[in-house]
């Protein structure tokens, strides 16, 4: 369940776009941010604020690739793998990665539900390859010798990364 | 051609138009036409998916691709605007390469399992790559593996492997339906079809989907793996389950009704349909149909033969001869033709006024009633109006495919003002809503006289439904909307009440103060609810009920009482109804798809059903029973040609006063005292009446009727969702689950009619709209 | 040449993203003095100066301006287009976190130049610190009461590449799925909300603030006619100093890789470059002293884009190349259309059969031709940019898919089909 603040403060982001509608990438990842990812009935939740058919929001959720729909990791970790660092041996590092981090072949979050890791598409930093997104920061070039410290440093973050600034949440308080 | 379909044309050549030229051939169309709509008046073919005539165009499949002259790509022809001057080639080697590069893309993941698809033989996909294709597909990897039997309710069944991702289905409940049914999930080439976690899809027009989805993706779960189209056999007629009245078409084989199709009429519903018109036929092969004539020995139904029971019957009318205690009731799922001989077989030959097809709540006498039921527009006007005020109609329960024309009206620019006890499907998409307490339909219909009517331009219409109808102050409310009238002339009136062939069953003369064609009747009859309540309380003769289930429809009581009085109980129908069990003589007969005749929809509209089937051995037509029995007394029971002449009209006159005079005030609001909410009663589209009950897809779809308060109501009373309450009212108690919703106004109960398991008719005989109640913890 | 530094001038100055900071050196000057003008005179000098977008398409702005209806009475929107998602793009990151209040400013003079009282900054969701940045600085900008009666929402999308091709944008700032509209209406009659709309991208506003502080004129005398202006170029792959550097348009491909990014990593050769981000086709050796401006490289067909180089060097295996940007545009495909839908995937699957030694001859032939079909046909510019990459790389370095192909021993018979032929 959403908290009364979290629904506030998506309510205020309704306020800020002549059509309540617009505020729904917004809101989701205010909705996520707080609960981790976005089951359906959190999902739910959001479609009752914005007077949306859920089965609308779902579509929504469904194609944008930063909203999950299954419970991820405390923290994120977004490995670009597009060619700007592909060509700097990004496969390397994200093999490295999940080797680090225990993954098996088709795991995408680790056992104690600390990391998520995804390989993802470019994150405009290819000056940085290869690079990465530790939930909200901005990691590269990175070294295989960094990785150890990367994963230390990221586990003394806050998690759940919300790119949607001054909003007020629970973070976690349900998860 | 019908007349709007005129009017529209008419309107079309007072536009702007323009000239292209279309493989070779100059087409003037209007300005603002596509390619696409050009070539079709030339009669050229191009290929589509997506598009789909009735939502604008997508452009997404690419099929529809043609060449145009000094442009750098092939044009989607159903989106490309037509230019003047400009030159289109539709089968030049470009545009032919074009399309069958489409079709490639389109077959590498379609699985081509064509032998056991629903859609071979009917399939646009089939048929395009048969005529557009190129015959051999360069893809030689590994298909798409997807789920391939995803059932979305009892009555969808997706197949992910087939879609095509045309969106037509999910452009439908966007666009159409407005109830975002299905949905495109994920993006890409992960692309699919469906509802979040494959939950049961929401909708009460999914049939449509089923029907234009130009692939075998969406099926019917009734129809699955049963027939290849090409056996079936297909009958047109005319759906009865409500009184919408849609043109549909029945496909049967070896003489069992496999599907039921809707059938293009842009007068009456366009191309769509409800399920209960799609899925709503099941009843007619139930096993549960009753198969031969029944007569009562030793207190048991047994089965009997025609001769004997028709014998008793005629016998039986011999001795009750002109009593006055003899009554007929029930029409509404006959033929016109039908209700003519019922009514006749009564007046004339048994010589008995008390003819009445109006069976359940009470019904309001010709002075009460004012206007009956009606439209002043024609369904097909719906879409083309630009203001509508629905007043107190729950449309998607009770008139479905009206809203689906009402929708594409709004899609037009149509404003919408909706007024009710409660909310309903329509409500999110409404311009204005108040919802309000039953009895306060004079302070809503003030302030729609301050706020609304003058705002009011061009072609507008009320639309009064059974919140506002079933009301003792009816008449009152129509003399206002009578003054609106005056006030404003393009103001059309439309009274949304009855199902089946309601009106059908009333012009045939199937009322006890109107004859054949709206004439007066020689002798004013009693009204089924006097007839009841009459027998109730004195020995009655003779009761015969053709299609109606009055022990549903009055207090258990009661109707104990009515069944001891009455000396002779005769019902006339296709399942064995709570009445029937306790018939004296009971008398099978046809479903809508199995005789012939007219029907009359809620607009007047005069349409024939036609059998798509045989009737089911040893089983006579209502009017092939009543014909037998009246010959069994020397009369010949023939539709005279005067009425018959009354049957060859498009619509009947919708008559409308242009006042009406105030009639004594015998209709006071009752007063609300301490505790009590208002009664407001509900439709729903899917309730437990007979023919959902007898069809098992759609019975699927019922939802468990409930006694719904607002939720300070339900603070005052310290009930919450999910308690067993007890509604009581003067003359009666009702015992059911009650829900707290903000959908409801205050001081309001919301009760659905049709539910067997929570029989509104407990409260009473004489139950109205703002009837006073107590809810309290059961 | 050395750097030409307009809009990265102040990028390495100590709190440039503060307000106080910015307006030392004529922050927010520019706009008072472009509303000392009227919106048209506005337009008229943009128009003037030639400036294309930056954004990828190269339209020219002062005349996407010009479409917009006068009509004071209608409602009309700016969008900044930040959805930097193309692969080896990131100027729109560089100035939104270094220098905010320079977008601000050219969001705010060209919403004065169309009439608009609402502008929306669309960011890739991705962008958490510029987000925070561009909030910061749109609060004290309008606590300062710089933007006077225009209100600026920064948006975050969510993670989708389509998003920053334009109509796809203002269906998903509009709360809905990035998916492209049907042109025409173009934004700029019916866009946001079905009003009018104009959607440009971050350099591309950032340029305006330029153009109306120094005039057409200076514009022009910078870069070549047709292609006025600086660029921010973008390298990143195999070159010693990947970054962002300004120059004029017209500067050499050469100069750029060899000069600005440090040239090849050391004991590398140079072997291809896309010069224009992804989606588009990649040029070798010989091509290397093109002028690096709009309608020098569509001369060789290929494209400006957004001036992102992504420079290989000759250990880069080309066919991992084209099979990681069919990938990404496959993952990117929003889904809508048919050629883009399913020919992204086929390409994957041939690809990836190719890279596992199962590819035959007459797949490299068959990609050339799908890929053409997918690009010819596709709704919008997604498939359209695709192809080139794809296709480039197998007419450029065709030995090295060969060379793959030869792995299999059967690679010179067809592959035998699953579904031979359904008629």
């Amino acid at each position: 369940m959403l908290s009364e603040k979290a629904k506030n403060s998506i309510l205020k982001l309704q306020d800020k776009y002549p059509v309540k509608r617009s505020a729904l990438l917004p809101a989701l990842h205010v909705a996520q941010a707080e609960i981790g990812y976005l089951p359906q009935k959190v999902q739910q939740e959001v479609a009752d604020l914005f007077d949306l058919n859920v089965t609308e929001v779902h579509s929504v959720v469904t194609f944008y690739d930063m909203f999950f729909e299954e419970p991820t990791g405390k923290h994120l970790l977004h490995v670009c793998k597009n060619i700007s660092c592909m060509l700097r041996g990004s496969d390397e590092v994200i093999a490295k990665f999940r080797a680090k981090l225990g993954l098996k072949p088709g795991e995408k979050t680790t056992g104690d539900k600390q990391f998520t890791l995804v390989a993802s598409e470019c994150l405009a930093a290819c000056d940085r390859a290869p690079m990465m997104i530790a939930n909200d920061k901005v990691i590269g070039p990175i070294e295989e010798k960094d990785i150890d410290s990367i994963i230390e440093e990221t586990k003394k973050m806050d998690g759940h990364p919300c790119p949607v600034p001054n909003i007020d949440i629970e973070r976690g308080a349900s998860h | 051609m019908s007349t709007e379909t005129k009017n529209k044309q008419s309107e079309n050549i007072k536009q702007e138009m323009i000239n292209l030229t279309i493989d070779g051939q100059v087409v003037s169309t209007p300005k603002g036409s596509t390619v696409y709509q050009a070539a079709q008046q030339l009669g050229i073919d191009i290929p589509i998916f997506c598009y789909q005539d009735r939502m604008p165009a997508l452009g997404a499949c690419r099929m529809c691709l043609v060449e145009v002259e000094k442009m750098p790509k092939l044009a989607a022809s159903c989106s490309q605007g037509a230019m003047e001057g400009m030159v289109v080639h539709t089968k030049s080697k470009k545009a032919e390469d074009g399309r069958k590069s489409i079709i490639e893309f389109l077959l590498i993941n379609h699985p081509l399992d064509c032998p056991i698809c629903d859609k071979g033989g009917e399939c646009p996909l089939q048929d395009n790559t048969l005529d557009y294709g190129s015959g051999i597909s360069r893809f030689v990897e590994d298909k798409r593996k997807l789920e391939k039997k995803t059932a979305l309710g009892p009555l969808l069944i997706v197949d992910q492997e087939r879609c095509i991702a045309c969106a037509r289905c999910t452009r439908f409940g966007e666009i159409v339906a407005g109830d975002d049914a299905l949905k495109l999930k994920d993006r890409g080439f992960r692309t699919e079809i469906g509802t979040p976690n494959d939950q049961p899809v929401e909708s009460k027009f999914i049939g449509n989907t089923i029907q234009m989805c130009p692939v075998g993706a969406l099926t019917s779960q009734v129809y699955r793996f049963r027939a290849r189209p090409w056996d079936n056999d297909t009958v047109e007629s005319t759906c009865t389950l409500c009184a919408v009245g849609c043109n549909m078409k029945v496909d049967t084989r070896d003489n069992e009704i496999l599907r039921v199709r809707s059938v293009e009429n842009r007068d009456v519903n366009d191309i769509w349909m409800c399920d209960k018109g799609f899925f709503g036929y099941e009843h007619v092969n139930d096993d549960n149909r009753i198969k031969t004539p029944l007569i009562r020995r030793n207190g048991e139904l047994v089965p009997a033969g025609w001769e004997e029971v028709l014998e008793l019957i005629a016998n039986k009318f011999k001795e009750v001869k002109a009593s006055p205690k003899v009554g007929a009731l029930g029409g509404s799922p006959l033929t016109v033709e039908e209700n003519y001989f019922f009514q006749k077989l009564f007046r004339e030959v048994v010589e008995s006024p008390n003819v009445d097809a109006r069976v359940g709540l009470s019904q309001q006498d010709k002075d009460q009633e004012a206007i009956p039921a009606g439209t002043e527009i024609s369904l097909g006007e719906i879409e083309s109006l630009d203001n509508v005020l629905v007043l107190g109609s729950d449309l998607t329960e009770t008139f479905p495919v009206i809203w689906l024309r009402l929708k594409q009206g709004m899609n037009n620019g149509a404003k919408v003002v909706v007024t009710g006890h409660h909310q309903t499907e329509v409500s999110p998409h409404s311009n204005k809503e108040i919802i309000h307490a039953p009895g306060e339909e004079f302070a809503v219909l003030d302030q729609l006289e301050k706020e609304v009517l003058p705002t009011l331009k061009g072609k507008s219409a009320l639309f009064i439904g059974e919140q506002y109808l079933k009301s003792t102050s009816r008449r009152k409310i129509l003399s206002t909307l009578l003054k609106w009238k005056k006030q404003n002339p393009e103001l059309s009136l439309n009274i949304l009440e009855g199902t089946g062939n309601d009106l059908g069953a009333r012009f045939a003369g199937m009322h006890p103060a109107i004859g054949p064609a709206g004439s007066d009747a020689k002798q004013t009859g009693l009204s089924s609810s006097d007839m009841l309540i009459q027998a109730s309380k004195e020995p009655w003769d003779l009761f015969y009920v053709a299609g109606a289930n009055p022990a549903a429809k009055v207090p258990a009581p009661l109707w104990d009482q009515i069944r001891e009085k009455t000396k002779f109980l005769v019902v006339q129908d296709l399942f064995l109804t709570k009445t029937a069990e306790e018939a004296d003589v009971v008398l099978p007969t046809l479903s809508f798809i199995e005789k012939g005749g007219h029907v009359i929809n809620i607009e007047g509209r005069i349409q024939e059903i036609r059998a798509a089937k045989s009737a089911p051995e040893g089983l006579l037509s209502d009017a092939e029973i009543f014909t037998l029995i009246a010959q069994r007394l020397g009369t010949t029971l023939i539709l005279d040609k005067e009425f018959s002449e009354h049957l060859k009209v498009e619509r009947l006159p919708f008559k409308v006063p242009t006042q009406l005079e105030e009639i004594s005030a015998s209709t006071q609001l009752e007063e609300i005292k301490g505790e009590q909410l208002r009664l407001s009663l509900s439709q729903k589209l899917f309730d437990h009446g007979t023919r959902v009950q007898y069809s098992p897809a759609i019975e699927q779809l019922v939802k468990e009727p409930t006694i719904s308060i607002h939720p300070e109501e339900a603070i005052n009373r310290l009930l919450k969702e999910g308690d067993l309450v007890v509604v009581e009212s003067e003359q009666g108690t009702l015992k059911g689950t009650l829900k707290v919703t903000e959908a409801v106004a205050k001081a309001t109960v919301v009760i659905p009619e049709g539910f067997p398991e929570l029989s509104v008719a407990q409260l009473g005989m004489k139950l109205s709209n703002a009837t006073a109640v107590i809810v309290k913890k059961g | 040449m050395p750097e030409l530094r307009v809009l990265l001038k102040n990028i390495d100055v100590p709190n440039q993203k503060d307000l106080a900071v910015y307006e030392q050196d004529q922050g927010y000057a520019t706009l008072r003095k472009a509303r000392e003008q009227t919106p048209d005179e506005v337009i008229e000098i943009v128009k003037t100066a030639g400036l294309r977008g930056r954004g990828g398409a190269g339209f020219p702005t002062g005349i996407k301006w010009s479409f917009v209806p006068k009509d004071p009475n209608l409602e009309k929107y700016l969008v900044c287009n930040c959805d930097e998602s193309e692969p080896g793009t990131f100027k729109d990151r560089v100035i939104i976190e270094k220098d905010p209040h320079q977008l601000i400013e050219g969001i705010a003079i060209a919403s004065y130049a169309i009439g608009a009282k609402k502008a929306f900054i669309y960011s890739r969701g991705e962008f958490y610190e510029g987000i925070h940045i561009l909030q910061a600085a749109v609060d004290e900008a309008k606590a300062k009461s710089h933007l006077g009666d225009l209100d600026i929402v920064v948006h975050t999308g969510a993670g989708a590449y389509i998003a920053g091709e334009e109509t796809a944008q203002l269906d998903s700032l509009e709360g809905r799925k990035a998916q492209p509209r049907s042109k025409p209406p173009f934004p700029a009659i019916a866009g946001l909300y079905g009003k009018p709309t104009v959607v440009n991208n971050v350099e591309t506003l950032c340029n305006a603030v330029h153009i109306v502080k120094n005039g057409a004129e200076w514009f022009q005398s910078i870069g070549k006619e047709r292609n006025n202006g600086t660029k921010i170029f973008q390298i990143s792959g195999h070159v010693k100093k990947p970054g962002v550097v300004e120059l004029p348009l017209g500067t050499t491909l050469r100069e750029v890789i060899f000069e600005h990014a440090g040239g090849m990593l050391d004991g590398r050769t140079f072997k291809a470059v896309f010069p224009g981000g992804s989606s588009c086709s990649l040029l070798t050796e010989k091509d290397l002293d093109v002028e690096m401006d709009f309608d020098s490289l569509a001369k060789l067909k290929t494209m400006l884009g957004t001036a992102s180089l992504i420079v290989m060097d000759d250990s880069a295996d080309m066919v991992k190349v084209a099979h990681r940007l069919m990938e990404f545009y496959q993952n990117e495909s929003c889904g809508k259309c048919t050629p883009c839908r399913e020919g992204t995937r086929w390409m994957v699957q041939v690809l990836e059969r190719i890279l596992s030694g199962e590819g035959t001859q007459s797949d490299l032939d068959l990609i050339l031709n799908v890929c053409d079909d997918m690009a010819a046909n596709s709704f919008c510019p997604l498939a359209v940019g695709a192809a080139p990459p794809v296709i480039s790389s197998v007419v450029n370095f065709r030995e090295e898919f060969e060379a793959y192909v030869q792995k299999n021993p059967n690679a010179d018979k067809p592959r035998e089909m699953k579904v031979k032929a359904y008629i």
